[in-house]
C-alpha cells in the first residue's frame, strides 16, 4: 500500500530517475511499515533483529502527505513563471529542487547511491554539491594552500567543480585524495579524471593541464615549471564527465601535448604535481603545437588562451628505485643525483 | 501628545464637542476554557517523539525510589515482567538480550505501576462509587470536554466549544454584527461608553475586561451595508476588545438588537455577511 | 565503583572518600544516601543502547523531522500574517479617530500603567473545572 498519493508516484512531468529503481527498496520506503523488512539490510540475522520505531508507522504517512501536497504546490508556482523574465532558469532551477528536496526517494538516493545519481536533475545536482562543500572542496582548498600550490601555480581557485583523480592502469580503482604521495609505478600511465559540474552542462569544453613546479633550475638557483600533460577541448556533460584514455583515443586532437610522468631526481624532495581544469570560452584556436614544456609559464598561457580556473588536483611524487625504469621507458636521459653541498665555515 | 506645558496654567474646559454619526462596537469574548484540540498530525507526531524517548531513556532506578526490604519494593517487584536473560547454547533470533538493572538494553522500558488498594474494581462500579474527596490517591475521573451545550448546540450558552473562543454576536437592526452603540459627545472614552453599553445591553450580571483602550478596527456603514469610502452621512464604528470573565449575557431588547448568540470564527462566517466577515477575520482566533 | 567508598569524616557536608575494597557490612546512612543519589545522577548501566535505524527507517524519521518543521513553519507564518492585518487594523482605526476627535484619539492611547491581565481570567485546562462557568456574578457596589 503505497504513501503516495499525488504527485511523486506521477511521472508525466517528472523524470523516472527520480524514483528508486529496486522495487523492493521502493515499497519498503512508501509503506507507513516495513511489510518485508529492512531491505537495506542484507544479512537473514540481521533483518530478523532489527526492530522499528513504534509509531513511526503512524506518523510517516501524513508527514508524506504533507511534503507531497508542499511538492504539487511549488509545481503549480513553476507553471505560472514568467517565462519571458532574464531569470526564469534560475528561478525554475531553485523550484524545482524546492519541490524535490523532500522526496524520501530522492533523499535515499542522494545519501546512499551518490555514483548512480542523474545529474541532469537539478535535485541531485544540489545534494551532491551540498556533500562536495561539506568535505571535499575544503579539504582540496587546504591540501592546494598547505602545498602552496595556489600562490606558486596560478594565484588562486574558486573552485566551481569537483575533480577527481584515479591511475586506474594498474587495475586501481581508487580515488585518490589531493596531496597523497604516489610511487612513479602508479603514475608512469596517464590517468582519468572526472569533472563534476554542478551547474546544467550539455557541452562545455575544458581544458586540463598538469604541472610540475618543483623541476630544479640550477642557473636560478631555484625551481621552475614543467608541462607534463596537456588536454584541451574536452567536451564533457552532467551525463558524461570523465575523461580517460577511452575518450581521448576518440578525439586524438584533444592530447596537445603528449603524457610526460613526474620523475624526480634523486634529493631534489618531494614534488607536487598540480592537475588545473579550466572552462573554455570556445575552442582553443592557437593552441600551440611546438608548446615548449621547460620553464612553462602557465599563467601566461591562460591568459592567452581566455581560460577559466573552475577545478584543480594535487599529488606528490617521490625519487624511487623505479623512476629510472620509468625514465627508461619514455626515453628520458638518466636522472641526476644531488647532493648538499658543503660550505666551508667562516670563523671572523 | 499632551497640551499641557510644566509649569503652564491653562483653564480646564468641561465642554465636550458633539460628535455625529460615531459609534463604538464591543468585540466580547469567551476565552477558551480547555486547552486547544490537537490535529491528528500533530498527536501522531508527540506519540512518535514519546516513543524515540521512551527508547532512549535511561533505566528506571528503582532502589532509589523503593528501599530494600519494603512491602512497596515488593510490590513493585512483583508487578514487573523481567525480560528473558542471555544463556549459553541458546539461539535467539532476534539478537542476544542485554539486560542492566532488570533493563534490557535493546528496548524501551515497560514499568507497570503496581495497582493501589480499594481503586481495583474500577470498571465494575463506577458509576455507584461515591467519591471520596478526601482520598489523596483516588483514580482521577476527568469531567468530558464536550459538555451538555455541545450537545444541544445551545447558541446562548457560555459552556459550548470549551476549547475555543466565543464572540457575542447579536442581531442589530437586522443585520448579525457585534454589538454597537452610539456615542454623542467626546466627554466619555470610546471604551467607557462601549462598557456602559455593554452592561445596558446584556444586564448587570456581566464581569467583564476591557483589553485596552485602543481601538481595534474601524467598521464603515453606509445605508446599513458595509463600505470603503465613507459618504457624508455615513456611520463610523469604532471596535473595542474584551472579554467576558464571569456572569451571564441577558438581552435587554434596547438599541435595536433583537437576538444574541456567542460563536466560535466559523460560525460567524456562517451567519454573518461576506463583506463585514472579510473586514473582522483578522480580529477572530483560530483557536 | 561506588560500593568502595568508605567516609573518613561523618559530617554531612564535609564527607571524604576513602577508595577501599567493597565494603559488604554496609556503610553508614548518610553516605549511602549519598551513593544512592550518586548512582541515580550517573548513566553508569542505565543507557540503552544505540538506536540504529535502517536507511529505510532513517530516511522516514528525517521525512517525518521535515514535515514537522513545515507545518511549524506555516503556522508561524499564518499567524504573523494575522497578527500584521490587525496591526494594520489598529492603525486604519486610530489614524480615523484621530481626525474624527483629538480628545478620543488621546484617550483611546492613552498609556495604561500597570494593566495585567484579571487574576478571574481561567488559563486553559485540560480538562473543565468542576464547579463550571461562574454564572452568579453581581458587581461590586462602591
Amino acid at each position: 500500500m503505497s504513501v503516495s498519493k499525488g504527485v511523486w508516484s506521477k511521472f508525466v512531468k517528472r523524470s523516472p530517475t527520480l524514483a528508486l529503481r529496486n522495487k523492493a527498496l521502493r515499497t519498503a520506503l512508501l509503506s507507513p511499515d516495513l511489510p518485508s523488512g529492512p531491505v537495506s539490510l542484507k544479512s537473514k540475522a540481521s533483518k530478523r533483529k532489527y526492530q522499528s520505531i513504534e509509531g513511526l508507522d503512524q506518523i510517516y504517512p501524513l508527514a508524506y502527505e504533507v511534503l507531497e501536497k508542499r511538492s504539487e504546490d511549488i509545481y503549480s508556482k513553476i507553471e505560472s513563471l514568467d517565462k519571458n523574465s532574464p531569470t526564469y532558469a534560475e528561478q525554475k532551477e531553485e523550484l524545482e529542487i524546492a519541490a524535490e528536496k523532500f522526496n524520501p526517494e530522492v533523499v535515499y538516493m542522494a545519501e546512499y547511491m551518490k555514483n548512480s545519481l542523474d545529474r541532469t536533475q537539478p535535485v541531485f545536482r544540489h545534494y551532491l554539491k551540498k556533500t562536495w562543500e561539506g568535505y571535499s572542496k575544503m579539504l582540496l582548498m587546504q591540501r592546494l594552500e598547505t602545498l602552496a600550490v595556489i600562490p606558486d601555480t596560478l594565484p588562486t581557485l574558486e573552485p566551481k567543480v569537483e575533480v577527481k583523480l584515479k591511475f586506474p592502469h594498474n587495475n586501481q580503482d581508487r580515488w585518490i585524495e589531493p596531496g597523497t604521495l604516489l610511487s612513479s609505478n602508479v603514475t608512469k600511465m596517464p590517468p582519468s579524471l572526472e569533472v563534476i559540474e554542478f551547474k546544467e552542462s550539455t557541452g562545455d569544453l575544458y581544458t586540463v593541464l598538469m604541472v610540475d613546479p618543483d623541476t630544479p633550475d640550477l642557473a636560478q638557483d631555484s625551481y621552475s615549471t614543467t608541462l607534463l600533460w596537456g588536454v584541451k577541448d574536452v567536451k564533457l556533460s552532467n551525463t558524461d564527465s570523465m575523461i580517460d584514455a577511452k575518450k581521448l583515443m576518440q578525439n586524438e586532437d584533444c592530447e596537445f601535448v603528449e603524457y610526460l610522468p613526474p620523475v624526480c631526481e634523486k634529493n631534489t624532495g618531494k614534488h607536487r604535481i598540480a592537475f588545473w581544469v579550466f572552462r573554455q570560452d570556445g575552442p582553443l584556436e592557437n593552441a600551440p603545437k611546438g608548446l615548449r614544456r621547460e620553464f612553462f609559464k602557465i599563467r601566461q598561457f591562460v591568459e592567452d588562451n581566455k581560460l577559466t580556473p573552475v577545478g584543480a588536483h594535487v599529488i606528490r611524487t617521490l625519487w624511487d628505485r623505479n623512476t629510472e625504469n620509468v625514465r627508461k621507458m619514455y626515453g628520458l636521459p638518466e636522472g641526476r643525483v644531488f647532493t648538499r653541498e658543503r660550505v666551508p665555515y667562516l670563523k671572523n | 501628545m499632551s497640551h499641557f506645558k510644566w509649569g503652564r496654567r491653562c483653564l480646564a474646559t468641561n465642554v465636550a464637542t458633539p460628535l455625529s454619526n460615531v459609534q463604538t462596537g464591543v468585540i466580547l469574548s469567551r476565552v477558551p476554557q480547555v486547552t486547544p484540540e490537537v490535529t491528528d498530525f500533530e498527536q501522531k507526531f508527540y506519540k512518535y517523539q514519546d516513543e524515540l524517548e521512551r527508547r532512549l531513556m535511561w533505566t528506571f532506578p528503582r532502589w532509589f525510589y523503593f528501599k530494600k526490604g519494603t512491602v512497596a519494593e515488593r510490590e513493585f517487584s512483583q508487578a514487573q515482567k523481567y525480560p528473558l536473560p542471555a544463556r549459553d547454547g541458546v539461539w535467539f533470533p532476534k539478537g542476544k538480550p542485554e539486560i542492566r538493572h532488570g533493563r534490557d538494553r535493546r528496548f524501551k522500558e515497560n514499568i507497570v505501576l503496581p495497582k493501589a488498594e480499594g481503586h481495583e474494581k474500577q470498571g465494575e462500579s463506577s458509576a455507584t462509587q461515591v467519591e471520596n474527596l478526601d482520598d489523596a490517591s483516588r483514580p482521577i475521573k476527568p469531567l468530558p470536554r464536550v459538555t451538555e451545550a455541545d450537545k444541544t448546540n445551545n447558541q446562548h450558552s457560555l459552556e459550548r466549544k470549551l476549547s475555543r473562543t466565543l464572540y457575542l454576536l447579536v442581531r442589530q437592526n437586522n443585520m448579525w454584527k457585534f454589538p454597537a452603540f452610539p456615542v454623542p459627545d467626546d466627554s466619555k472614552p470610546l471604551h467607557t461608553i462601549a462598557e456602559e453599553g455593554l452592561k445596558n445591553l446584556g444586564g448587570e450580571k456581566l464581569n467583564v475586561w476591557t483589553v485596552s483602550h485602543t481601538p481595534t478596527a474601524l467598521l464603515k456603514f453606509s445605508n446599513g451595508k458595509l463600505v470603503h469610502d465613507l459618504p457624508q452621512d455615513g456611520i463610523r464604528e469604532y471596535l473595542i476588545r474584551s472579554h467576558i470573565i464571569a456572569g451571564e449575557f441577558q438581552l435587554n431588547k434596547i438599541d435595536g438588537c433583537e437576538e444574541y448568540k456567542w460563536l466560535t470564527r466559523e460560525e460567524i462566517q456562517q451567519q454573518t455577511d461576506p463583506a463585514y466577515f472579510e473586514k473582522i477575520d483578522c480580529l477572530l482566533s483560530k483557536v | 565503583m561506588f560500593g568502595a567508598a568508605r567516609t573518613v569524616q561523618k559530617s554531612g557536608a564535609n564527607l571524604q572518600f576513602v577508595r577501599t575494597k567493597r565494603i559488604r557490612a554496609g556503610l553508614d546512612p548518610v553516605a549511602q544516601r549519598v551513593v544512592t543519589q550518586l548512582s541515580v545522577i550517573s548513566a553508569n548501566r542505565k543507557m540503552p543502547k544505540m538506536l540504529k535505524l535502517s536507511k529505510e527507517d532513517f530516511v522516514k524519521h528525517v521525512t517525518v523531522m521535515r514535515a514537522w518543521g513545515v507545518v511549524r513553519k506555516e503556522k508561524k507564518q499564518a499567524e504573523e500574517a494575522q497578527l500584521k492585518q490587525q496591526y494594520e487594523s489598529i492603525k486604519e482605526a486610530n489614524e480615523d479617530l484621530k481626525h474624527v476627535s483629538q480628545k478620543l484619539f488621546e484617550a483611546a492611547n492613552k498609556l495604561e500603567i500597570g494593566k495585567r491581565f484579571p487574576l478571574e481570567l481561567r488559563v486553559p485546562t485540560e480538562y473543565p473545572s468542576r464547579s463550571g462557568w461562574f454564572y452568579d456574578y453581581t458587581p461590586r457596589k462602591l
